[in-house]
């Protein structure tokens, strides 16, 4: 499978722009359709930043004088190394380094990301008419969610920020984000979102699995069968649909078919908070089930999902090849999550 | 490199990456109080890994062993050890 970009890193001078800032900044000027090829990534939910050796000060202007700043997140304007700039920007975003895309036309930047960090994609200058029509630009079917994705990520480069600037403990750092989940059984409308979650995730996706459309409409038309989803908002802003679980019941048993949560909501334990209170919900429609059920494929790239249920009370069972069956005995563990509303 | 400074720099990145002021060789990690989630468990983790210059081996990893600052500690002296 193709992995998907999730962020386009941009040199400047003789690749964004024609010329060099420092140089002649008046002079300066977009590469033709070039900004148009920025939001027609930016409206697929792709996210765009900066590697330059040009001062951000400088290039801060320029860019709001062009009209385009408010598309780049962590932009990176030193004199270290573009590889180390991919490094930043992936951990920034929470993001894996083979989901960005380096464009630049000097080859030997791109020799040396290459080099560094060979599982970013690299691209020369040239090319940049073309980015959208590459499959690994494509997305699964845009959605609410994918076009809104830059405000998303803003809201939480300012929650990152603040937390940065807060002095006090963490807890109650998480209280003064004023965090809200909405928990509920997904709708029609969520289901392309739903999609695009189990296409996007790879940290906090229980069977690195990717679905379709047609399977969850036929998931949820089936007895027993529940589709959660989690939405979260904070004082910074909406963050979007955060989280998927399928689940079934039978009389005696809860399982949990599939999990996917976003990366982008590291840090404040929403992914505990959004699977308990599904297994509570689930539990008070079967008070006899004695036990839940999951299976997880153990890979590297999912670590975070096994944690996250050896978080809950999960144990090992089985393993067979890569899965492992995980077992929580009911009633649930007692648990509470008071930083954080929990609505319906 | 002894123990006490491995614990230190440990200390220190939890510190740095959560901005917490107070961290010591007690501080629960994981669980009701704890301070990480498992996102950045693995986070941290992998910044262990660059710093210590070692590849851990997750299938060794439980909850258990990264439950507070100095159990998180003995795990990576044995895995770097392990490693090398």
């Amino acid at each position: 499978m193709i992995q998907m970009i999730k962020c386009v890193v941009w040199d400047l001078d003789d690749t964004l722009w024609e010329g060099t800032l420092r140089e002649d900044e008046a002079g300066v000027k977009l590469l033709p359709e070039i900004a148009a090829v920025i939001d027609t990534l930016d409206q697929r939910g792709i996210l765009h930043s900066i590697a330059s050796r040009n001062s951000w000060e400088q290039v801060k202007n320029k860019l709001e004088q062009l009209g385009i700043a408010h598309f780049f997140l962590y932009p990176q304007c030193h004199f270290d190394s573009k590889a180390a700039s991919m490094e930043r920007i992936a951990k920034e975003l929470n993001i894996g380094l083979d989901t960005l895309a380096f464009v630049d036309n000097d080859p030997f930047e791109r020799f040396e990301v290459n080099y560094y960090v060979p599982q970013v994609h690299t691209y020369a200058a040239h090319q940049y008419r073309e980015l959208p029509e590459y499959p690994e630009f494509q997305v699964v079917q845009a959605t609410e969610e994918t076009a809104s994705r830059r405000q998303y990520m803003q809201a939480r480069q300012m929650r990152e920020e603040a937390r940065k600037a807060h002095k006090g403990s963490r807890e109650q750092f998480l209280k003064e984000c004023r965090m809200k989940l909405q928990i509920r059984t997904a709708r029609q409308e969520d289901y392309l979102r739903v999609v695009e979650l189990s296409h996007r995730t790879n940290q906090m996706n229980s069977l690195l699995e990717r679905i379709d459309l047609p399977f969850v409409e036929s998931y949820c038309n089936q007895d027993s069968h529940y589709l959660y989803v989690a939405k979260l908002e904070d004082r910074f802003g909406a963050h979007g649909l955060i989280g998927t679980c399928f689940a079934t019941v039978t009389e005696d048993r809860i399982d949990i078919k599939l999990f996917c949560i976003s990366c982008r909501i590291e840090g404040r334990g929403i992914a505990s908070a959004f699977l308990y209170t599904v297994l509570e919900r689930l539990g008070q429609q079967v008070p006899q089930a004695d036990a839940v059920r999951c299976l997880l494929v153990r890979k590297q790239r999912n670590l975070p999902a096994r944690l996250l249920l050896e978080m809950l009370g999960f144990k090992k069972t089985i393993t067979e090849d890569e899965q492992s069956t995980y077992m929580l005995p009911l009633p649930l563990p007692r648990m509470a999550f008071d930083w954080l509303e929990i609505g319906e | 490199m002894n123990r006490d400074a491995i614990e230190q720099e440990i200390v220190d990145l939890i510190k740095e990456m959560l901005n917490l002021p107070f961290v010591d060789a007690d501080t629960v990690l994981v669980g009701n109080t704890g301070v990480l989630d498992s996102m950045t468990i693995v986070r941290l983790l992998a910044e262990i890994e660059h710093r210590f210059e070692f590849t851990l081996d997750e299938d060794d990893l439980t909850l258990d062993s990264i439950s507070n600052v100095k159990r998180l500690t003995e795990w990576v002296i044995k895995s770097r050890q392990a490693s090398h």
